[in-house]
């Protein structure tokens, strides 16, 4: 048997975002996780600048027509006091801190069962307590 | 759910035509214009170009060509959805074995395994619905899923979905964010 081609497809099976095995290009020290409303607030300063597609289904479209939809924050001052009040949160995973803004969980309870790597990281008081915190900086 | 800003390499090839005083204009918008809205494999959907690193480096000419090649540094805004993430997306098709979902750039299935065993689908709605009808899957829900399955390939990416979990399926509160 021939080996696989390089690059040519890969089933991502080593990846699991529940225990944060993201891979090497998404390692904290060289990628940026963003909430969906930082993601928007890039868009929409592109879209201002004009010069881009009109194709509906072009990836720019797409994503700005989600992260609209999406965004439960809508401020920018709300996204700001949002990002400091995260970043207190050191012994949080960047990426988890996004999803916790990106899904808006109601109790500890539902952020351990859509974010599973939370479970063993916090417990249940002071995730409570942060989940207070940014439903006052959103809309809903 | 899955926008990143990552720091990518990409080798422009220029001719020699441009080799003028507004060199570095033209560099920019050819990476622009060469990488918005492309899938770059295990980097997920580069979205847009965010900042390009200045000073842009000296090209090199290839003898092979004549043309000069400029590695070009940039920080992307991508769109990288992962195995065992859950996100929301919006329903764009119901089927009679499951549904179509986007997120984003990312289409996903999901297969009617992967629903709540208490949905049937109903034919002449053209919809899922739960038996006590409470949970109603259309075009245009918003629905929160699991990513169970993902193939990166080199110029698309596949996934696949699941509302079997505790806090997945019909998102409730979406009429508040159109």
């Amino acid at each position: 048997m021939a080996g696989r081609i390089p690059g040519r497809s890969v089933v991502t099976k080593e990846e699991d975002a529940g225990e944060l095995r993201l891979g090497k290009e998404f390692d904290p020290k060289v990628a940026t996780a963003l909430m969906i409303c930082e993601a928007h607030a890039l868009l929409q300063e592109k879209l201002q600048k004009g010069d881009v597609s009109d194709d509906m289904d072009s990836v720019f479209r797409r994503s700005l027509a989600y992260t609209e939809k999406f965004d439960r924050v809508r401020e920018l001052e709300n996204t700001q006091a949002i990002r400091e009040r995260l970043d207190r949160q050191r012994e949080l995973h960047p990426y988890e801190r996004a999803q916790l803004v990106n899904l808006l969980p109601d109790t500890a309870e539902e952020a351990k069962s859509i974010i599973p790597s939370l479970q063993e990281k916090v417990n249940e008081d002071q995730l409570n307590h942060l989940l207070q915190d940014l439903a006052s900086f959103t809309q809903g | 759910m899955g926008f990143f800003v990552v720091k990518l390499v990409k080798d422009l090839q220029v001719h020699p035509r441009f080799f003028n005083a507004s060199l570095s204009d033209t560099l920019k918008q050819r990476l622009i214009s060469e990488v918005e809205g492309q899938f770059a494999g295990r980097h997920g959907f580069i979205v847009i170009v965010q900042k390009i690193e200045e000073p842009i480096p000296v090209g090199e000419i290839d003898s092979s060509t004549g043309f000069a090649v400029f590695p070009i540094k940039y920080h992307a805004l991508v769109f990288r959805p992962f195995r065992g993430e859950v996100l929301d997306s919006i329903v764009t098709r119901v089927l009679p074995h499951g549904f179509l979902a986007s997120a984003g750039p990312l289409d996903i299935f999901v297969s009617h395994h992967c629903l709540p065993s208490d949905m049937k689908y109903d034919q002449q709605g053209e919809c899922w619905v739960s038996i006590n009808q409470a949970d109603k899957i259309e075009t245009k829900t918003a629905v929160r899923l699991k990513l169970i399955g993902l193939k990166v390939e080199a110029t698309k990416m596949h996934a696949t979905g699941s509302m079997k979990e505790d806090f997945l399926g019909p998102i409730a509160s979406s009429a508040d964010y159109i």
